[in-house]
This record gives C-alpha cells, structure tokens and sequence, in this order.
C-alpha cells in the first residue's frame, strides 16, 4: 500500500485497501457522536436486566450487558478510548522519535554518543513492567498518562530507525552532491534522506505502535480493571467484566455437554469488544506489514 | 589485558548505576506525585536503601503481606527467576520456530497448509494473550499454569512483540540464505547450511538478547490472571500492601538483570562475531 | 577418448516474471565448453554472461528463470541432459508450483557437479568468503570435497601456489576474510575454487574491484594455474582485450543474445568480419546509443541494430528485417559464426 508515492499500476489494490482503514475512521465518528446519536443515556443508573431483555433487539443492536447498559455503547465507547489512547501515544511517539532521531543521527555531534546511549538504555525497559510502575506511583488507572508514557518510552525504536537512515545517508555520494549543488544540509536530510528514503518506514512504525497502544491499553485495564467511566469505558474492563462468560462459552463449544447447564445469556457482551480489539489491532499490525513491504 | 579489565570495570559500573538511577528515578516519582504510599513509608531514605542493597543485598524486610520478619529477596529473586524462565522459554520457542519455520517455507513457498498456519499465528498474535491462553487452557484442559511451560507457549503464539521477532528473524534468516558468500557455497558445492549455521547462530543470540526485555512485558497478563508468582504478581502485592521499599527493590532487581544480561551479550557479541573481534 | 564438449548449452532463454508482466532477459544464449580450453564470454552490463553461467550452475535467483534451452554435461563416463525446456510454460501459462518442483530436482541433480566437476568464482570475491570462518577452514571444506585431507601443508601449498608468498601464507590462513585486502581476497577465492580439483572454472569478472595491474597479474596468474593444472574455464569479463591473452574461444553477447562467436584471435582482429558490436567492443566505431535504451531482450528483431553503423546505411527493406527479425547464425568460418543480416550472402 503507497503513500504518498508510486503512482503505478496496482492503484486499484491500494483503493481496496484503505477500505478498512476507511472504515475505521467511520466508526471513530460514529463513537464520538454516540452520545448525541443514542436513546441511552450513558448517565442512567445500571439495572439488572432479565435474560429475554438483554438479547439483541431494534433498538439495542447488540443487546444488554449484565448491568443493562447497551453493549453496542460499551463497544463505541472502547473505540473512543483506544483511538485516544492510539493517537497520544503515536503522537508522542513520533515526536520523540524525531526529535531523538535527529539528534542521534548526527553522531559527530557532542552528546549524540551520550543519547545515544540513554535512548538504548529506554529501549531496554519492558515497557509493561514501567507502565506497571507508573500505574502504582499514581495510583490509579490513568489510560492517557500511560498510553503517553508508552509512546515515550516507545520512541527510541523509531529513532534507531532514524538515526541508521541519516547516518547511511550522509555518508551516500547524493548528499555531498547535494550539499555541493547549494542545497542546506537541514534540507536535504529532511527532505531527501527522511521524506524520500525513510517516510515508508517512518509510517509503517506509525501504525504499529498504534496498534500495539490500542492492545496495551486494552491490557492494562484489563489486568487494572481500569475505567474512565460512563461513555470512555476500555474494552480491556468489559472484557473483564465479562470473562466468566466467554470460559463457559468457550468451554461448551469444545465439550458438547456442559458440567454447569449454564450458557451466557447475551455472548454478544464479550465477542463484540473482543472482536473490536482484534480487528482493530489486526488492522494496523497488517498495515504496518505492508507499509514494510512495500518500502 | 587492559582493555580486558577496563571492559569489565565499565560493564560493573553500569550493573551498579543503571539499577540504582532507577530505583532513585521511582523514589523521585513516587515524592512528585506523592500520594499514600509516601505518607505511610517509614522505611529509610532513599540513600540508605541504597547503600543497604548494593552494601550487603538487603532489601529491606517484607511487607505485611507476608509473615512479618521475613526478607524480601528471596521472594524478588523467585519473582525474577519464574519471570526470567517464562520469558526465555517463550523466545526461544520462538527462535527454534523461526529456524524451522524459514527452512519449511523455503523449501516448500506454494504449500496450502504452510499458508493457512501463517495466517493463523498473524491472526493469533492480535489476540490479548488472555483470551488466547483461556482458549488453550480450555481446549485442551491443561494444568495448565502450575508449570512454566504452558505461559510459554501462550506467549509464543500470542504476544505482539513475539510475532514481531519471529517476522523479524525469519526475514534475517532469509536475508543470510541468500547472501553472497551462501549462493558461493552452493555453487562450490560447499555445504550450504554448515556455512550458514555460525551466522545464524550469532542472528538467534543476538536476537533473544535484544528481544528478552520486550517479551517480559508480555508476560503481565498470564502472572496477574493466572497467579504465577512472577514479578508483576509481587509488584502487584507490594501495591496492594503500600509497601515502596519492595517496589524499589523490585525495580533494582529487574534493572539489574536486565543491564546485566546486556551487558553479558555485548561480551559474548565481541566473542562470537570474528568482524568485532 | 577425450569429449567434444564439457558443456553444451543451446539455445538458453530466461525472463523474470515482474508485476507487469514476463520481461526476457537472456533471449538464446549458447555455450560450448571443450575439455582444456578457456572460453571467455564478453558484454556490457546487462548483457546476460553472469545469468547465463547462473543458468549453468542451477542457481537463477529469480523467477521463473530459465524457459527454455537444453544444457548437457559430460563430466566422467556419459552425457547427462541437465535440463531441457520445462514444463511450466504449458500453453504459455507460468506454473509457478510445477516450476518450483523442477528447481528443486535441477539443484540435486546439479549437486553432484558442482564443486566436483564445475566450480565457480563470483564477482564480488570478499562478500563470496564466509565472514564466520577463517581462510584455512574454508579451504579445508574444498580439499575434504576433493576427497583430500584436512592438511594443513597442504592447505599452505594451494595458498602459496595461488600467489601468496611463503612468509604470508600462515598469516593469511589465520585471517578472516574481512581483514583481507581485495586481491587477497581474489586469490584466497581462487585457492579456494581450484583446491576443490573440480575439473571446470567458471570465473565471473574475477578482478572485479582490482586496480588495472593487478587486474592483469591476477588474469595471467590465474591462466598459469589453470594450464598447471589442465582445467577447462569460463571466462566472464565486460573488456575484450582482458580476454585476448587468456582464452582461446570467445563469446560476445548482447542484450541477451550471443552476437558472435569464434577463436578470440578472430574476435580481436577480424575487422570487417566483426558482428559490428564486436567492432565496437574492438574500439573501432565509436558508440552511438543513446539514453534510454530498451534495456531488455523484449526485441524480436536484432537488439542492436538502433546503434548499429551497417544498419543506418541500409535501405529501408533491409531496415525493417533488422527490426523485426532476429538474425540467425551466419557462419564465416567452421568454428567462426556472427548473427548479422548484413553478412548473409
């Protein structure tokens, strides 16, 4: 998949494939229109449905969870909250990274060798374990803060990419052609050796880490039992909340008689949120492979 | 000799400072923030605790969790050693599939089955590795995760980061098969995978090294649900317990390892490869 | 009684498969290899040489490669029909698997000649060493494949006679090939090649990298040790006069296609019996082509008539058969041929 580049043939496989991307955004609108769009009120108290209530009807599409609430909502809600959380830890992500990048690349510069070093030793830290920490020096579950002190901790990945790129580069016969026809060396490294040269790797670290937010996210308010409350719920909490469920459903699938006689009323309440979070994550892990391939 | 000695003094220096800037930059987070961990600590500075641990290995003694008089380093050193043996296990797992996998693939690129099973752990890897070690867990009715083994395989098929490596080492693997000096092998009639062992050998090492810190961030989710009594299981009983003193000795402790198993593999690199010899 | 041929390849046709479409690369390619004798193939750069001694080892590195031709070997009792036209182009259709089968019999099948029968040096010597193993170990894998022992006189012996002098050979053993110079190197592949006693080189632009004296001591040197040790060789270069001392059979290509052939003392001097690209490999016209030249054998026709001299001299009719027909062999002696309209009778 091109961006940005390679106007040749295949232009109708590229189309196709920003369709789920596409997609993607569309339901992000919908998610942070929800409230305006919904009959629910996010703010309604929790009930107890009865089993019959919380099938799938006209109005709630994918039916009620235990607590009443619209699970269609809970779903949109994870949206917002992963798309959030993706979109500060790439931005900070790539921020750093540039920044980091750019300075590391210029390894005859004073104090490049020392970042160096500082970038790789950050590079070394199981980001969960330090997200863990955070989470405890905090006390309690801040998706935003940890989802930024992902991206930063992310950030050396994309400027070792950075820094081999400008580093290889310049040492290329083109940038002392270049820098010998008059051009300025912020130009040419941006504009030739980042653009040009490294924007396809650059994208594809982009959708990655994206990716890898939105499922790290997930995973800690999963394990956290992590939520911002009504209307920016995580899917990692409701998919929690909503495990018994998913073991009994999993455990009758491969064992025709069930030991309990049990079955979850509305299996919709844990499939809909897994689902999303597979899609999702599947999609910018697909996209990232591509961007890779083709760069 | 020298330069021998002086290597071994840096790399002492840094198992020393990296583990204890890290301890002092939780310490320092922890006083920012401040919060109710802080208000009860009573233990001793941050600078005595330091001289305790690096001075004698005293970590101070356990929370209230645990029966009162006890050290907390054994049970750090548990937390660090079923923590350390998953996350190795896992990679490599991962490693020896790689290997077989590039090898399996190269020499049949058409095969249907070698296709769909592709599909299958790119499709696997975007699971939350809960969901993914319930499936198994339940699938197949294992004891599951009184042993090591079986978060092991989990985080093997599961885990982005490892899905991420084994991409990763496979294009490598791939990328040395179709080297220069490998296609002059096969054209001298010279064995062409006894050439090709050393480097892959030297990729695989390199590889686990750089990839173990990302791996032991997968292995949250298997402690914390599955009660495995690794690092994130004590962390998260330090912090139910408000016990700062674990959770620095915690945090020295995993820093530690972790600088020193680098530390370790930059050596070994040095040995290994005859080019930074 | 001796063979006629070593290696007889006929008619070699190779095309890489790309998103738009199967583009020929070598278009009828053909080699004979009589015992003892060193035949050079000369061309420019894309021209075919190094895809067609690939297409002799079995080791085409891209798809689908080889199309169509007929390679037979005669090393030892009997002729083996290496390969001949494949099946995977049954009604014009690229079978990828059925292809893919076919390599993998072609590379055993080629296993019990390579290295034992045919050896080869590739262009980039240093990046042909293997960067794990010392210079001695490497040999010792070709003396072991010669069926020799691990000897380590032995060993000494094939890097003295490969042009290191007798105080450097035990440091060069010792040495991994990247604290190698680059005519270290060359010769270090050489020794490698020559101590696996196979019984044909195939040297690929062996000075490749090399400044222009050692380019020639290295052609000369090499020539000594394969007369010393009665090999037959193949010969790659992209300058006809490297050739002239070192080969008594020459091959010219173009654009994938073998334009001339003959003994190298006719291909240097004939002059007016000259393909009339083989002229200008002599220096006698001048280049005319321009940029943007059709830089594949997509050309039914003779691929150089747009830089020919002859053909801009010719009428219009002559013109058009020059375009659209590939001109067959014209033979000027027995063993002298050219592909050129211009020289039919």
């Amino acid at each position: 998949m091109a961006i940005f580049g390679d106007r040749k043939s295949g232009t109708r496989n590229r189309a196709l494939s920003l369709i789920p991307l596409i997609m993607y955004l569309f339901v992000i609108a919908v998610s942070f229109l929800w409230p305006l769009l919904s009959l629910q009120d996010s703010n309604t108290p929790y009930s107890l449905p009865r089993p019959e209530e919380k099938k799938p009807s006209l109005i709630h599409p994918l039916g009620l969870d235990d607590l009443g609430r619209d699970v269609l909502g809970n779903v949109l809600s994870g949206f917002k909250t992963s798309f959030v959380s993706g979109i500060l830890a790439t931005f900070l992500f790539l921020l750093a990274g540039l920044g980091l990048g750019l300075f590391v690349g210029f390894e005859e510069r004073a104090g490049a060798g020392i970042m160096a070093t500082i970038a790789n030793s950050l590079n070394s830290i199981p980001k969960f374990f330090a997200l863990f920490v955070a989470f405890i020096v905090i006390d309690r579950y801040e998706p935003f803060v940890l989802m930024a002190l992902l991206g930063l901790l992310c950030a050396p990945r994309l400027a070792e990419i950075l820094r081999f790129k400008i580093s290889h580069y310049r040492k290329a016969d083109f940038y002392d052609a270049a820098i010998a026809l008059g051009l300025s060396p912020v130009k040419v490294v941006g504009k030739h050796i980042i653009w040009y040269n490294t924007r396809k790797s650059i994208f594809s670290e982009l959708a990655y880490m994206f990716g890898y937010a939105i499922l790290s996210e997930a995973t800690l308010s999963f394990i956290l039992h992590g939520s911002m409350g009504p209307g920016w719920q995580s899917w990692g909490d409701i998919i929690n909340q909503e495990l018994s469920g998913f073991s009994i459903l999993i455990f009758n699938l491969f064992n025709r008689a069930s030991s309990s006689g049990t079955s979850p009323d509305n299996p919709l309440e844990f499939l809909a949120p897994l689902v999303a979070l597979v899609a999702t994550v599947m999609l910018f892990t697909i996209l990232s492979r591509r961007l890779v391939e083709e760069a | 000799m020298t330069v021998i000695l002086k290597k071994s003094v840096l790399i002492l220096l840094k198992i020393i400072i990296v583990p204890s800037l890290a301890a002092v930059a939780v310490w320092t987070a922890f006083h920012i923030v401040g919060g109710e961990m802080v208000r009860v600590y009573q233990g001793p500075s941050i600078w005595a605790w330091l001289g305790g641990v690096l001075g004698r290995f005293d970590f101070g003694m356990a929370g209230e969790w645990m029966t009162s008089g006890q050290k907390a380093a054994p049970y750090l050193w548990q937390g660090i050693r079923n923590t350390g043996l998953i996350a190795l296990t896992a990679i490599s797992l991962a490693s020896l599939f790689s290997i077989a996998w590039t090898y399996l693939v190269w020499n049949n690129p058409y095969n249907a089955g070698i296709r769909v099973v592709s599909g299958l752990l790119r499709f696997f890897s975007s699971w939350p590795i809960l969901i993914g070690a319930i499936f198994v867990a339940v699938i197949i009715k294992a004891p599951a995760f009184t042993t090591l083994i079986m978060p092991a395989i989990i985080l093997a098929i599961c885990d982005n980061n490892l899905n991420d490596f084994r991409d990763n080492l496979m294009d490598e693997i791939k990328e040395v098969m179709q080297s220069d000096y490998a296609i002059a092998a096969l054209g001298q009639g010279r064995s062409f995978f006894r050439n090709l062992v050393p480097e892959i050998f030297w990729k695989v090492i390199s590889f686990i090294a750089s990839r173990l810190p990302a791996v032991v961030s997968g292995i949250i989710v298997l402690e914390l649900y599955f009660n495995i009594n690794g690092i994130y299981q004590y962390l998260m009983m330090f912090y139910r317990a408000r016990d700062l003193n674990a959770i620095l000795g915690i945090t020295f402790l995993v820093s530690f390892c972790l600088t020193a198993w680098s530390s370790i593999f930059a050596v070994v690199y040095s040995i290994i490869d005859p080019r930074q010899r | 009684m001796a063979p006629e041929f070593l290696i007889k390849l006929d008619d070699l046709c190779m095309a890489v498969m790309l998103p738009s479409g199967k583009k020929t690369l070598v278009k009828r390619s053909e080699l004979r290899l009589p015992p003892r004798t060193t035949v050079g193939i000369v061309g420019e750069s894309g021209s075919g040489k190094t895809l067609t001694v690939s297409a002799i080892m079995g080791l085409v590195p891209f798809l689908p490669g080889v199309i169509s031709g007929e390679l037979r070997l005669k090393y030892g009792d009997g002729e083996d029909n290496a390969w001949q036209d494949g099946p995977w182009l049954r009604d014009s259709k690229f079978r990828r698997r059925e292809y893919f089968s076919w390599q993998k019999k072609l590379n055993k099948r080629m296993k019990k000649y390579r290295g034992k029968s045919i050896s080869i040096i590739f262009q980039r010597a240093k990046s042909s060493l293997n960067p794990f193993l010392k210079i001695k170990d490497q040999i010792f894998e070709s003396l072991r494949m010669a069926g020799e022992t691990k000897d380590r006189a032995r060993m000494l012996e094939w890097l003295a006679n490969c042009g290191f002098g007798r105080s450097e050979v035990g440091q060069v053993a010792e040495q991994y090939p990247h604290q190698l110079s680059g005519g270290q190197a060359q010769r270090a592949v050489m020794a490698i090649t020559l101590s696996s006693q196979a019984e044909t080189v195939i040297a690929d632009e062996p000075t490749t990298g090399l400044d222009a004296k050692l380019q020639v001591e290295t052609l000369i040197f090499m020539k000594k040790l394969l007369d010393k040790y009665q090999k037959s060789a193949i010969i790659i270069s992209h300058h006809l006069q490297s050739l002239s001392k070192f080969t008594e059979i020459c091959y010219v290509m173009y654009k994938g296609l073998t334009v001339e052939m003959g003994p190298t003392s006719r291909i240097l001097s004939a002059g007016n019996e000259n393909h009339p690209y083989t002229r200008q490999l002599q220096g006698e016209i001048e280049y005319s082509g321009g940029v943007g030249q059709i830089l594949s054998a997509e050309i039914s026709g003779c691929p150089y008539y747009s830089n020919c001299e002859i053909y801009k001299k010719m009428g219009e009719q002559q013109k058009s058969r020059c375009r659209d027909q590939e001109p067959p062999r014209i033979y000027i002696e027995s063993d002298h041929y050219v592909r050129c309209w211009a020289f039919e009778k």
